[in-house]
């Protein structure tokens, strides 16, 4: 068995830690640079906060309900959660820390996964006071789907063959891991509407429409595993930290505000990966994806930093490259 | 008396270790320099059980020093650590952290500071959930 433990509305959780005024009431996390939400409590998604929205769009539901609004703080994210994947990585004998605040763990051969489950859980709880919950399954794919239906099912899921069904017709296709807008829509005209639904989904038409990725998304729902526990991420040993801004950056300080924040995230997701880093090149793009009007100026950046010769004018987010020197883990 | 959250244990200790010096001190008498080297102490170690759920914060306010708690001191805070009778605990006061000792009188549950100033707080509700976190070690600067 695999299961996916995942971190309840993380940061909004970390911040909650160190600051009990905040239980029980409505909190959202900005971005620094561009204030849109990135984190929002039970209570925050409820009054129907969405994530990505620009803080002045929702300026008036925060007034309106008092909502508490905090900028991200990832040095304390980072730290909480280093000690979250510590105590994750001894709770099972292989794991693999997927995300931030996600960690796939080898259950194979447990006796009683469940109860192995709700006992780390409720280590997490109290040790570090952070809410998070568990999916168990046979496959990655099973255990992310099995982790969401936790969320609103007592913290812990398990998925087997018996009852598959059961869960599955629970689950909203788009809350499927690898399951973007485009094959949402495309399976939605088609009928699909669950989890399940897709489960039942003829293979050769996935693979003619999904290629693949998609036929090894079917098989891993019907409990044949085509993903491996990763614990060393070969595919992932570069770490890119992009993003676009919400409002036009002109000033060099904002853009070395938003800069500072890459370089923060960027370095925490290598020291998760155990990694020293080597090189981090930059892209800074002179105009935002959506085309026409520019939503950085990159003039002020290169009159202050000359030896910045090569900025790409390519549309695109702003992104931050770390390449690592070497892998390895600590001893 | 209330406490501030200070950064991360670990990078605030380091993993440094520093020479212990032998048992007794004895004037007049010169400590073999092999002892010193053989035995080191590592602080980290030293003061905190389980890294992973301690937590460092800085008292502010009085109600404690007949704990040898002082004002401006550092508390080390173990989340792993069983709150009990005579433990002493941070706990969470009308939103905000507060030093106590966990005390169990007849069956009731009362946070006390060590300072006659302040009377012993009974605990009526969620009486685990107002306690944060076990205080195991005191950072006092003389
Ligand atoms: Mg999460």
């Amino acid at each position: 068995m695999i299961a996916l433990a995942d971190g309840n509305n993380f940061y909004c959780s970390c911040e909650r830690v160190f600051n009990p005024t905040l239980e029980g009431v409505p909190v959202v996390v900005l971005s620094n640079n561009d204030g849109c939400v990135v984190a929002r409590s039970e209570e925050a998604k409820a009054l129907g906060f969405e994530m990505g929205t620009p803080e002045f769009q929702a300026r008036e539901l925060i007034e309106t309900h008092g909502v508490r609004v905090f900028s991200s703080n990832y040095t304390l994210y980072g730290d909480m959660s280093r000690r979250m994947m510590e105590l994750l990585t001894a709770s099972a004998p292989a794991t693999e820390i997927y995300s931030i605040d996600e960690c796939f763990l080898d259950y194979t051969g447990m006796a009683d996964p469940e109860e192995h489950a709700r006992r780390t859980r409720e280590q997490v709880r109290q040790w570090l006071g952070l809410p998070i919950c568990i999916g168990i399954a046979a496959t990655k794919t099973l255990a992310k789907a099995a982790n969401k239906l936790a969320k609103h099912n007592g913290g812990v899921v398990m998925i087997t063959a018996d009852n598959t069904e059961e869960w599955l017709t629970k689950l909203p296709l788009d809350k499927l891991w690898g399951i973007g807008r485009a094959h949402d829509r495309r399976l939605r005209a088609r009928g699909f509407r669950t989890a399940w639904d897709f489960h039942q989904a003829d293979p050769a038409w996935v693979r003619k429409h999904m290629g693949v990725v998609g036929e090894r998304m079917v098989r891993e729902l019907q409990g044949i595993a085509c993903l491996s526990l990763e614990e060393v991420q070969p595919d992932r040993q570069n770490v890119c930290c992009a993003k676009s801004f919400g409002t036009r950056l002109t000033e060099l300080r904002d853009i070395e505000e938003a800069l500072a924040n890459y370089v923060n995230t960027s370095a925490g997701r290598v020291r998760a990966r155990c990694c020293s880093s080597a090189s981090a090149p930059l892209r800074l793009p002179n105009s935002s994806e959506t085309g026409s009007q520019p939503m950085l100026d990159q003039r002020p950046a290169i009159r202050s930093y000359p030896h910045v010769r090569c900025l790409t004018f390519r549309p695109a987010p702003a992104a931050l490259f770390v390449r690592p020197l070497h892998t390895g883990l600590p001893s | 008396m209330g406490c501030k959250l200070l950064g991360p244990a670990s990078e605030i200790f380091g993993e440094t270790t520093l020479p212990l010096a032998p048992g007794a001190v004895r004037a007049g008498f010169p400590s073999p320099a092999a002892d010193y080297l053989e035995n080191t102490v590592c602080l980290q170690e030293l003061l905190i059980a389980h890294p992973q759920a301690t937590f460092l914060m800085r008292v502010e306010g009085d109600s404690m020093v007949g704990a040898g708690i002082h004002d401006g001191d550092i508390v080390v805070v173990d989340r792993a650590i069983k709150p009990g009778d005579g433990k002493v605990v941070v706990a969470v006061m009308d939103g905000d952290f507060a030093i106590k000792r966990l005390r169990y009188r007849g069956g009731e549950c009362f946070l006390e500071s060590a300072n006659p100033k302040f009377k012993p707080i009974p605990v009526t509700e969620h009486s685990e959930n107002s306690v944060w976190g076990v205080v195991t070690n005191v950072i006092h600067r003389l």
